[in-house]
């Protein structure tokens, strides 16, 4: 476990050294910023209400660029410096050094969100926010970056090309994120076997204020299933050496 | 490279098909555990008005179940996707039920469509499936959906829901069904309101004066809880005798006879909620707000109704009540015409429509007034708006009214009855004679109540009122008024009407034991007489006999006349009910709840329902049901800035609202991306230093060798 937080540390230390970072980070807080706040105080002729849904409505979609973004060089950039293998030789175990990083990318993505609480305290300061689905949606949010995550540190491990693992992410989490609608398509059954299976679906049941066993269930098997598939992909590389 | 030396890769050392298997397999473990825990649910409602959980409620009504409460849900299987998430809240929300039954609820879900006997025994219930678009295959298409219910109590009552509208009506239609389920029998209400504003004939108008000026939108939710009748004492009889509250809405053009019968059902002890208003002004797109002609009595009474409310308790002033607080106005949507079509050309405060807000005003009064000794002399008159602990309003957080009247506790409460007043408009409350016109852009309307605020002392206008005991009769010591279909026969009686004039407590009376008053007095005779030869008739009921209160206690000549015979006046309430009387019953009205013309925002999530159902259990005695509508109106809208009611007018308030807004959006658009930027800064010149220092010590150690390699030569 002390791998693990060692690992951990190092990467999430190296997030603040890289511009990328910083970029990916100012935007992700700018531009989320500005859309919420415009709507929110938009003159419609009567007070809005304080509430957060309208953000966390847009984290989906922002995160499946920001996280993609974040996940593309935790080991596509490993194997292009030719890392990747004096990590190997490291004496520690491959799940703890996927751990790690995962942990350390997503300690990142909650300090980016801790920015946002400026938000919630502004509302609070103006209306009667209501704190519990605040809570929920911060939670439904670090979920939802950790099952990206997995996925995006999943197809980074397959690549050593940060461009190509960035542009495959963001591809699949779309599908993901259009599941229902493509389930649709098909036929409804599907649509509801598809809609179970998206991660924005079980995003937004826990935004609303409600953690539910089953949410939580989901998260941790798309987790867990993604890392585990990193895992073999790296057991794979360590034994082709 | 031979054999041996090549690298070997994963697959190749543990095999393309073990790897695959092991992948699927736990792909699989981790789809089976989904599965199996798919019906599962364990979940916390962090949501502080419980939006998303049963209402304490519904819990208190399950805890009262006795005996099994089965619920059969008809749900098809298959739906269109825009049905799926719904579709998900309402089986969370049935298995909600099961969980707090405790094992006394049993849930089955059934899918019509897949058993022919199953589809044959929901369509014997009454359940239908409705066809609803699919475009799942790429094309239109229509699907066959069930969505009903049945719930079956104690294996031979049951309830049908026939289709499930959606999740969020589900909890408050199937509470109060249980809660009848169990108690057997369901309270009954009797009705009475009179539109007066006719329907829009033009069909444009019709299309955006949705509803009309009625209250049938408020009584559907009723249609399932209570047993409603209509009021309607045309035919001379008296109201239900089993009847539990009577509702006036708007009540105008009271006729004598009516005003006698709901006194007669108050002393019987039934409970009374009126719905009382002063103005009726014509609503429409064009916001001309011209009064309608609006009289509370009918032409030829006698006796005042506002004279009867004052009999209770009530002091109904007739003045109409505008409220200057700004946070508590509502807008008046200016609609203006372009080329035919309709466009909105403003927003203008209204004060003759507003919110009452959970305030209490006491804590204000330092700001309310100028001189600041005033403060507490007027903080002890003022106190909150809205009165936070009486059951019915408990949870509501705002309720709107429109063209509001004065409801008062008279200055002296009869005698054995106590009132409380429940409603009250901020302390910029003021009071007026209904005008002509009461359109809100008209040149001077707003200022000229700002200057009266000015100079009036600051108070809060009373707007509703409570009162319970037992209450005195209206009608006591007066005549009896004429009943409906018996002039001719009165006449032919030799004017026994005028007699009810002459006689003064002439009509069969009770003392205030309620016993009635049999004095055996020749009047008393002659009625008994009368109304015997009234019983004789062989179809009473349908041609009322006879006068009701003959000369001389011709009132027991009623009483035991036949079937029509009137039951004997009472002078003083039997057992303690209940009166309430709002000031308003435009917070209901149809046009109101779904926001038309001038008044463009629904008013139905505003309190207004909710308060009118709450009035309804809690006259009717169900305050479990309560809570079930209350949770949901917690009032979150924000306030950008404090405005200065007295010394500043809308554009400046607008201008520091806008201002606010604007540093607001700065700090929070722009103060985490600083701070972010600020702490990469840091970081990197921290790293700078790092390096330089690092970069300095290397020198100074290649200097130092330099100098020892130096010496050394």
């Amino acid at each position: 476990m002390s791998d693990t937080l060692v690992i951990l540390k190092r990467e999430f230390r190296s997030y603040f050294l890289s511009p990328i970072a910083y970029v990916v980070g100012a935007l992700f807080l700018g531009i989320g910023g500005w859309l919420f706040f415009e709507g929110l105080f938009f003159d419609t002729g009567q007070a809005a209400e304080a509430k957060m849904e309208s953000y966390f409505g847009l984290l989906p979609l922002f995160f499946m660029v920001l996280v993609p973004a974040l996940s593309m060089r935790l080991w596509a950039e490993e194997r292009k410096l030719g890392t990747l293998e004096l990590l190997m030789t490291f004496p520690v175990k491959t799940m703890h050094l996927i751990l790690g990083k995962f942990c350390g990318a997503l300690c990142f993505v909650a300090v980016l969100l801790a920015l946002t609480l400026f938000y919630p305290v502004t509302l609070a300061s103006l209306g009667n926010l209501d704190w519990g689905p605040v809570l929920g949606g911060y939670l439904a949010t670090l979920l939802l970056a950790a099952s990206y995550l997995a996925l995006g540190m999943f197809i980074s491990s397959l690549t050593q090309d940060q461009i190509i693992a960035l542009l495959v992410t963001v591809s699949v989490l779309l599908l993901l994120i259009l599941m229902r609608q493509v389930g649709m398509l098909i036929g409804p059954w599907w649509a509801e076997v598809f809609a179970i299976a998206s991660p924005r679906e079980h995003f937004s049941s826990i935004a609303r204020g409600v953690i539910d066993l089953r949410d939580m269930l989901y998260y941790g098997a798309f987790c867990g299933f993604f890392l585990y598939l990193n895992s073999l992909v790296l057991e794979a590389k360590k034994q082709v050496g | 490279m031979t054999k041996t030396e090549r690298k070997l890769s994963y697959a190749e050392t543990h095999g393309t098909g073990n790897l695959l298997v092991t992948i699927l397999l736990v792909l699989g473990i981790l789809v089976e555990i989904l599965y199996l825990t798919k019906d599962v649910s364990i979940r916390l409602d962090l949501t502080e008005e419980g939006l998303y959980s049963l209402s304490p409620s519904t819990k208190k009504v399950l805890n009262k179940l006795e005996q099994p409460l089965v619920i059969e849900a008809y749900l098809s299987k298959k739906i269109p996707g825009f049905m799926v998430e719904e579709r998900k809240k309402i089986r969370n929300l049935l298995d909600e039920y099961k969980q707090a039954g405790r094992g006394k609820v049993k849930l089955v879900f059934l899918d019509p469509l897949e058993d022919q006997t199953i589809r044959d025994k929901a369509a014997r219930l009454g359940i239908q499936a409705s066809q609803m678009p699919d475009v799942s295959s790429g094309s239109f298409s229509v699907m066959e959906v069930w969505q009903g219910l049945r719930m079956t109590y104690g294996g031979d009552k049951q309830y049908v829901v026939q289709v499930i509208p959606n999740a969020s009506a589900l909890e408050s239609t199937l509470t109060p069904k249980i809660q009848e389920l169990v108690l057997g029998r369901r309270p009954k209400i009797a009705i009475l309101s009179r539109k007066t504003q006719p329907a829009p004939t033009n069909p444009f108008m019709a299309q955006q004066q949705r509803g009309g000026p009625g209250w049938d939108l408020v009584q559907r939710p009723m249609q399932g809880r209570f047993d409603i009748v209509q009021m309607d004492v045309s035919d001379g009889k008296l109201l239900p005798e089993d009847l539990d509250l009577l509702v006036l809405i708007e009540p105008k053009k009271l006729t004598d006879w009516e005003k006698y019968c709901i006194d007669q059902h108050v002393m019987r002890g039934g409970n009374l909620l009126v719905l009382e208003d002063v103005a009726d002004y014509q609503v429409d797109n064009f916001g001309s707000f011209m009064r309608n002609s609006f009289d509370l009595d009918a032409a030829d009474s006698a006796y005042k109704w506002k004279d009867q409310l004052a009999a209770y308790g009530v002091e109904a002033s007739g003045k109409l009540v505008a409220d200057l607080l700004q946070q508590a106005m509502l807008p008046y949507y200016k609609i203006g015409y372009q080329m035919g079509q309709p466009t909105l050309a403003g927003i203008v405060p209204y004060p003759y429509w507003f919110r009452i807000l959970p305030v209490d005003w006491s804590e204000y009064a330092s700001k309310l007034v100028d001189d600041p000794s005033a403060a507490p002399e007027l903080a002890k008159r003022l106190g909150p708006s809205i009165d936070p602990k009486h059951p019915v309003l408990e949870g509501l957080q705002k309720i709107r009214v429109f063209w509001p009247t004065e409801v008062n506790l008279a200055e002296k409460l009869p005698e054995g009855v106590e009132g409380k007043v429940l409603l009250r408009s901020s302390a910029l409350g003021l009071v007026e004679d209904p005008p002509q016109s009461a359109v809100p852009d008209a040149p001077g309307f707003f200022k000229g109540l700002a200057d009266r605020l000015k100079n009036e002392p600051k108070r809060q206008i009373p707007l509703m009122v409570a009162l319970k005991g037992k209450f005195p009769s209206f009608f006591k010591g007066k005549p009896m008024p004429e009943r409906p279909g018996q002039e001719k026969e009165s006449d032919e009686n030799g004017g026994l009407l005028q007699g009810t004039e002459t006689g003064g407590d002439a009509p069969a009376a009770q003392d205030s034991g309620g016993k009635t008053g049999k004095s055996g007095t020749a009047g008393d005779q002659a009625g008994e007489k009368a109304g015997d030869q009234a019983g004789e008739k062989p179809d009473a009921n349908a041609a009322p006999q006879g006068p009701p209160a003959p000369e001389g206690g011709a009132g027991e000549q009623a009483e035991k006349g036949g079937k029509d015979e009137l039951p004997a006046r009472i002078d003083q309430g039997e057992k303690e009910c209940r009166v309430v009387v709002v000031g308003d019953s435009s917070f209901i009205r149809d046009d109101f709840l779904q926001g038309v013309g001038p008044a463009r925002q629904p008013n139905s999530g505003q309190g207004g329902p909710a308060l009118f159902m709450n009035l309804l259990d809690w006259l009717t005695m169900d305050l479990d049901l309560v809570e079930l509508r209350t949770q949901r109106t917690v009032d979150r809208t924000m306030t950008y800035v404090s405005q200065d009611f007295l010394g500043e007018s809308q554009e400046e308030y607008k201008e520091r609202v806008a201002a606010k807004k604007t540093l607001l959006r700065f700090l929070n658009v722009l103060g985490p991306v600083i701070l972010l930027v600020a702490f990469g800064f840091l970081t990197w010149s921290k790293r700078i230093g790092e390096k330089r220092r690092f970069l300095a010590e290397v020198q100074a150690d290649l200097d130092k060798r330099e100098v020892v390699k130096g010496g050394a030569k």
